[in-house]
């Protein structure tokens, strides 16, 4: 591993200072380190290399070496290479790195690479036990926010359909990340779930599109999801229950409450939404009106749909 | 050695060379705290190996000059290097999700408001018009957190998930988590005698009570995941394509038959909870194999139909 971290350092500073696109032979040639025999275990050792580099987000990349256009060469602009100081205190970063340590994705504790580039953190904040995990596999997570940040149009295949879309945004909610756009060609907005996404690919050309001013992460998803009439329902359920049932539902409101029961007003999302979450609280519940809702919820526990 | 390994010690090793260029003798100690060296000598060793690189030419001159005196470090020779790397976009979006996510829960230590405001500038300010977590976070999360910092005994409400039967427990809490769009509040439950995870939107009561207990650390610290045990009811079904749904939300054995539809195996630690999906899943649903579920899909149907008076 030794071998291998000098012979990258050394293929970084010279591809930081040479100022101009450089050959895959001129590295050989000059940088120590590529001294492998065959051309085949230099190619090998060099494409590993630059693997590396990339996973760590150093932005090499292939440009002509004259303007004849005849040679492409390695070059890393250093603008693209440099992070710009953010300016945080001590104390801040000790509060990034608590952070980090307290939220997880999918179980996994996130890499300490980004605190160590923002210039390390003292652990001064005792880590507690981990305070929220947001699922998922960061690295996929990443190119999506990588595309939506640099406003890049990503394809996908999603419910056996290619799509290729504008990422708007991406927003976490109810446990799940969406990447929220419309189809390429298409106004509407639309959510997609990231968890079902096959065969994620992000275009290369960054600012492919604009982004609408009016498109805010914070109800973009509401509005995909919502019953567009928002309506209510009058549901009475037991008292016993009836705690939980509005804990859940967070614009519900009690219209009246008796020793044993409690009528309460509550949205209707969707309407699939509101029947299955009320199977979950058993014969406890009874849905007073709208009378098509009752009859939707009636046809729905007798099996006739 | 494998090249995650490589990966990451290099990655460090790009961002202590900034940080020795900028803080000129910073010390042994501070290095190893501020960027998490197991001890001095794994430092050290990293260094040296710095000593050995720079320029083609790689005489004196061209060499990364690495001064270690008196326990303070000094770096010549390597402007190059006087830069942190930028951040990936997963290192970007780990950072600011986590961050985001406390600061919405209303956890978050001093100044990481304004580090994540910091840390969006960077990234690019149009971060906040794309990217959002929502966290609902009710008041009984921060009650609970401050009840577990101060060790003191809590008196919940509870209707469980399985039975929707109520009932009023004291909890030795352990820990307050996000999981999954859900908070569970872990902990040692003294009507059970044993480690109990309740789900926070089902606590209907809270009460902190005076008595304190001994902290101790959660045995199973880690994301919030159902544990198969032996006593657990196993069913299989079938479900059409609308409800593959159920294979990501919940642990089972899938798999897909010719017609698109899906064969899923599970257990569940209650076989109500497993009628209830059932019934939940309607005319999705079919193929129920396992007695104990197919009886209880039949008593939950009846029951919730009597409550409308229309049993049949």
């Amino acid at each position: 591993m030794q071998k291998v971290i000098e012979r990258i350092l050394n293929l970084l500073a010279f591809l930081l200072t040479v100022g101009r696109p450089v050959t895959a032979d001129e590295i050989r040639n000059t940088v120590q380190g590529y001294d492998q025999p065959s051309d085949e275990a230099f190619r090998r050792t060099f494409e590993r290399d630059k693997d590396l580099l990339r996973s760590l987000g150093v932005p090499l990349e292939l440009e002509y070496t004259d303007i004849w256009q005849v040679e492409l060469g390695y070059v890393v602009p250093s603008d693209d290479y440099v992070l710009d100081d953010p300016g945080l205190t001590d104390e801040e970063q000790s509060a990034l790195l608590f952070a980090a340590q307290a939220v997880r994705f999918g179980g996994q504790i996130t890499d300490m690479g980004a605190i160590f580039k923002l210039g390390g953190a003292s652990p001064t904040l005792t880590a507690g036990p981990i305070v929220a995990d947001l699922g998922y596999d960061l690295d996929l997570l990443g190119d999506l926010f990588g595309a939506v940040t640099q406003r890049r149009i990503v394809r996908f295949s999603y419910r056996d359909r290619g799509r290729t879309t504008l990422p708007y945004g991406l927003v976490h909610r109810f446990g799940h990340w969406y990447l929220i756009g419309p189809e390429q060609g298409d106004d509407t907005v639309k959510a997609f779930r990231v968890d079902r996404m096959v065969d994620l690919h992000t275009d290369d050309v960054a600012d492919a599109f604009e982004r609408p001013r009016t498109f805010d992460p914070r109800t973009a998803l509401a509005g995909v999801t919502q019953d567009p009439q928002q309506r209510t329902a009058r549901i009475r359920f037991d008292n016993d229950v009836v705690g939980v049932a509005i804990n859940r539902s967070r614009a519900s409101a009690i219209i009246e409450q008796d020793g044993a029961t409690t009528l309460v007003e509550v949205p209707i999302g969707s309407v699939q939404g509101l029947i299955s979450w009320l199977i979950g609280f058993d014969d406890r519940a009874l849905i007073e009106g709208p009378p098509d809702i009752r009859d939707a919820f009636l046809a729905f526990v007798e099996g006739d749909r | 050695m494998s090249s995650d390994r490589t990966a990451k010690r290099l990655s460090r090793i790009l961002s202590v060379l900034p940080f020795i260029i900028e803080n000129e003798g910073a010390t042994l100690d501070e290095l190893v705290d501020r960027f998490d060296y197991r001890d001095t000598s794994d430092l050290i060793k990293d260094l040296h190996l710095v000593f050995v690189t720079g320029l083609p030419g790689y005489g004196p001159g061209d060499l990364i000059d690495v001064d270690i005196y008196d326990d303070e470090v000094s770096i010549d020779a390597a402007d190059y290097f006087s830069h942190p790397l930028r951040l990936t976009p997963p290192e970007a979006l780990g950072l600011l999700a986590a961050g985001m996510t406390l600061l919405e829960s209303n956890q978050a230590p001093p100044a990481l408001a304004t580090a994540v405001d910091k840390l969006v500038d960077v990234v690019g300010r149009d971060v906040i018009d794309a990217v959002h977590l929502d966290i609902p976070t009710p008041e009984d999360v921060e009650r609970l957190r401050s009840a577990i910092d101060g060790a003191r005994v809590v008196r919940i409400g509870y209707v469980g998930m399985a039975s929707n039967e109520r009932t009023v427990r004291d909890v030795e809490g352990w820990s307050v988590t996000f999981s999954l769009g859900n908070w569970y509040f872990t902990g040692f439950c003294r009507l059970a005698g044993d480690r109990r995870v309740f789900r926070v939107d089902r606590i209907d009561d809270l009460v902190e009570l005076g008595e304190p207990y001994q902290r101790r650390p959660d045995p199973h610290d880690g994301p919030i995941t159902y544990q198969p045990t032996e006593s657990d009811t196993r069913v299989a079904f079938t479900v059409s394509p609308r409800a593959a749904w159920v294979a990501e939300y919940y642990p089972v054995d899938s798999e897909l038959l010719a017609d698109g539809s899906m064969r899923i195996k599970m257990s569940l630690a209650d076989p109500a909870v497993a009628a209830r999906l059932m019934v939940q899943l309607g005319v999705d649903v079919s193929d129920v194999d396992g007695a104990a579920v197919t009886e209880g899909v039949a008593d939950l149907r009846q029951r919730i139909l009597a409550r409308y008076d229309r049993a049949k």
